[in-house]
């Protein structure tokens, strides 16, 4: 009896001890481990990223009223083309800060059965009048109302995450006209991850185009280029689509105030970046024949 | 037939007396109303998450009231010695297991129908719309999933040493299935053989109950399923039902009572 | 072989098989023969372990025999039909606890194809029988233990039997709860029932049967009615039982002993 009652007290110790060693070395090397201010955040743990992203993709899903891959899918077809953003609307896409990194649209005719393939089976066959198997979007701005409730769960549940941030913005100005709200959205992410320049972007553009305020939207930009800046390397060549609209905010502003100086200096930066170079430098020889 | 009807009449009366179905039907009104209440939209109006969360809920309450209510039926009888009583009646056997089976469905049945009501109310209020013959359509496919689960549970029963092992395995199974079952056969023929064989024929022998699962259909606001595919499901379902019904009169049969 | 015999038992033997294959299976009836003729009240009598519950579950159709057959009203236990006419009592009553003493009876009534008017008359008059009417609509779990014995009664004569089973049925009762169980099977004796029941009550063995049975190791010892045996063995019924499964009392710890403990060990041995 006495046996087992020091082994349990001993592998108790052990456990302990460990936890105590393991604890701090882990927070070390993960400094962004998901902190919780609620009780059921404490009692999720580090799990709540997985919850949050899992309601992400469920706002995703709900773009496609359900169409969508599971794990055992094709997913490459879908996720290429439609992360929570509409595919159709094309200058909405390429605004869509969750779009930047996309690839260019799919025609519907290409997708075919979409990520599900031809049936497989009887059983497949049947099965796919029992759930949503083809492509679809919301519409109206009704609808596209859907989608908020679980971007702002995927917000509460891991504020770290930047896209969902940016992803709820866009949808409360572009689709469901609710600047304000955006804001507040985009001010609580900015509060909850300073250094996101992506995030201090997106307040620019707030501030510039719908409380028409360049100033402060001004400021904002400026702020976003610093701290983009102050990224490492790898950070900023995989963001460079960014950093170009960044600049070219920054160029407009600058053009639109007077300031053609500043104005020439954003462009020539953006020359360096953007994918159609002939163009910005046309831009530049007006702006230095003008001045 | 009389025998089995009474016997069934038992099981829907033991559930009416028991608190499992009231638990469980508050908690999901609870949630629901509470969820639907949350301030999560900015004066946004959405309606789909409250819905699919509604339903959610049913089909975990559902799954819960047909499992456990199913598998502590005869294993309650024997610890409870009301199978001798039983059985000295001009009762046989099949009789027993048809009677508890089709009580535990009807009963399931029944807390469906309310759960049901809960969610029409709930998308009237929301959306000031209900679909009916979707909601209708959800409503029996899932009361034929439940006939699949509740037959699996009354042979799991005659199986499984406790009710709580025959529980917990139903509801992995269930849960497994509606998880993963449509996608055994992708995951087969990824797989070199023999594993490929194998899995395609688990694919093709397990009862696939995510069939009966149409939530996105009417959260998503899909058109009903065509009324062909719904009745081909229901002979499915009442074919594995059946299968797993006499496979448990079986096994009955040749248990000793004591 | 007796013509108007309902209960039949022919060279009947059951086995228990051990869950341990190096352990013998266990016998606990063997051969044996018995007929209760039709109005008969049969007391079927043993020490524990004698193989009464057996007995009485391979009538019910609860255990299969072995080897040798068993009959009521000359249908095979083993068919359901045979106990389209017969009544159980349990040793220990068990019911649906969460039913009333009506609500039980009418699903038992039911399993008897019984409906309507002429299962409420049953349902009536079975609750009147057992006195328990006042608290028909009374959940089982609130009765006490005589009163859960006397729905037992009443469940097993809901059909109208023509035979009755009865396992023990005063066990664990007190003296008022085994009184009234008593006068329900002597009315049950005068409306012309036949009645089977094991019990370890001699008194009350005496009191209501025709014939006995005194079982003892899975074998019957003796059969026949009370007086004869009384009347053959020379002894009260508690002698001729203890003397036929073999009873050999205690001696008393000192010359002359416990008063009254040696004079009942002389009497036996006597």
């Amino acid at each position: 009896m006495r046996t087992p009652l020091l082994v349990m007290v001993f592998l108790l110790t052990f456990c302990f001890s460990l936890v105590t060693w393991l604890k701090p070395a882990l927070a070390r090397h993960l400094p962004d481990t998901a902190r919780a201010e609620s009780l059921l955040g404490t009692a999720l743990g580090d799990s709540r990223r997985l919850f949050a992203t899992h309601c992400f993709f469920k706002a995703d899903r709900y773009l496609h009223s359900g169409f969508y891959p599971t794990l055992f899918d094709d997913r490459t077809l879908l996720a290429e083309k439609h992360l929570a953003g509409p595919h159709d609307d094309h200058d909405d896409a390429a605004d869509n800060p969750a779009h930047r990194r996309q690839a260019q649209p799919t025609p519907d005719a290409e997708l075919g059965y979409g990520f599900l393939g031809p049936p497989r089976d009887w059983l497949d066959r049947l099965g796919r009048y029992f759930f949503p198997s083809r492509h679809t979007h919301l519409e109206g701005k009704a609808e596209a109302g859907e989608l908020v409730p679980w971007l702002r769960v995927a917000a509460a549940l891991d504020p770290h995450r930047i896209e969902t941030y940016l992803v709820t913005a866009y949808w409360l100005r572009r689709h469901l006209e609710q600047p304000e709200a955006a804001l507040q959205i985009l001010r609580e992410g900015w509060r909850a991850n300073p250094e996101s320049y992506e995030i201090l972007f997106e307040l620019g553009r707030s501030f510039e185009e719908d409380r028409q305020d360049p100033v402060r939207a001004r400021n904002l930009y400026e702020l976003s280029l610093r701290k983009w800046e102050k990224r490492q390397d790898g950070v900023r060549e995989a963001d460079s689509q960014t950093y170009a609209l960044l600049v070219a905010h920054l160029a407009r502003l600058a053009e639109q105030e007077g300031r053609s100086a500043e104005a020439i200096g954003y462009f020539e930066r953006l020359e360096k970046v953007s994918p159609d170079p002939a163009r910005i430098r046309e831009r530049l020889d007006e702006l230095r024949r003008s001045r | 037939m009389s025998k089995v009807w009474a016997l069934a009449g038992l099981v829907v009366w033991e559930l009416y007396r028991r608190k499992d179905f009231y638990v469980l039907f508050v908690l999901t009104a609870l949630i629901t109303v509470l969820m639907g209440s949350a301030g999560l939209l900015h004066g946004v109006r959405a309606v789909r998450y409250v819905e699919e969360l509604c339903l959610l809920l049913i089909w975990i309450s559902a799954l819960v009231i047909a499992v456990t209510t199913t598998a502590r039926q005869l294993p309650a009888e024997r610890e409870h010695r009301t199978l001798f009583p039983l059985l000295a009646k001009p009762v046989t056997r099949t009789e027993v297991i048809l009677g508890k089976a089709l009580g535990c469905w009807v009963a399931t049945g029944l807390c469906l129908v309310v759960f049901y009501l809960f969610f029409g109310l709930v998308s009237a209020v929301r959306e000031q719309a209900w679909p009916l013959a979707s909601s209708l359509q959800a409503l029996w496919l899932h009361w034929w999933m439940l006939a699949v689960v509740v037959a699996m549970s009354l042979l799991g029963s005659l199986l499984f040493a406790t009710p709580a092992a025959n529980a917990t395995v139903q509801f992995l199974v269930a849960g497994g299935i509606l998880l993963v079952g449509r996608h055994l056969n992708t995951v087969a023929l990824g797989l070199p053989e023999p594993g490929q064989t194998l899995i395609y024929g688990l694919y093709f022998a397990i009862p696939h109950l995510e069939l009966f699962d149409v939530r996105d259909l009417i959260v998503h606001d899909w058109a009903p399923v065509p009324w062909w595919a719904c009745a081909a499901a229901t002979l499915y379902a009442a074919a594995y039902a059946a299968a797993f019904l006499v496979l448990a009169a079986v096994t009955f049969r040749r248990q000793p009572l004591q | 072989m007796r013509t108007d015999s309902i209960l039949r038992i022919e060279e009947l033997r059951v086995e228990y098989r051990s869950r341990e294959l190096r352990q013998p299976a266990r016998v606990a009836v063997r051969g044996l023969n018995l007929e209760v003729a039709a109005g008969e009240v049969f007391g079927f009598l043993g020490p524990n372990g004698a193989g009464k519950t057996t007995t009485i579950n391979v009538l019910l159709g609860f255990v299969p025999p072995t080897s040798g057959a068993a009959y009521l009203f000359g249908v095979d236990v083993r068919r359901p039909i045979a106990r389209q006419r017969i009544g159980y009592l349990p040793e220990q009553t068990y019911y649906y606890r969460f039913l009333s003493a009506e609500e039980l009876l009418r699903f038992y009534g039911r399993l008897f194809q019984l409906a309507g008017g002429e299962l409420d008359r049953r349902v009536v008059a079975a609750l009147r029988l057992v006195d328990l009417e006042p608290v028909r609509r009374r959940p089982l779990r609130t009765y006490s233990k005589g009163m859960l014995q006397r729905i037992g009664l009443a469940q097993a004569l809901i059909n109208d039997p023509d035979l009755l089973i009865l396992d023990e049925p005063t066990s664990g009762l007190d003296p008022v709860g085994r009184m009234k169980v008593r006068e329900i099977i002597q009315r049950l004796k005068h409306e012309g029932k036949t009645v089977f029941f094991s019990s370890h009550e001699l008194g009350e063995v005496e009191t209501v049967c025709d014939r006995v049975g005194i079982l003892c190791g899975g074998e019957l010892k003796a059969a026949g009615r009370v007086t004869d045996l009384v009347r053959e063995h020379q002894a009260n019924l508690e002698q001729v039982f203890l003397r036929l499964i073999g009873y050999t009392p205690a001696l008393p710890p000192a010359e002359g002993g416990v008063p009254g403990v040696g004079g009942a060990a002389a009497e036996i041995r006597r």
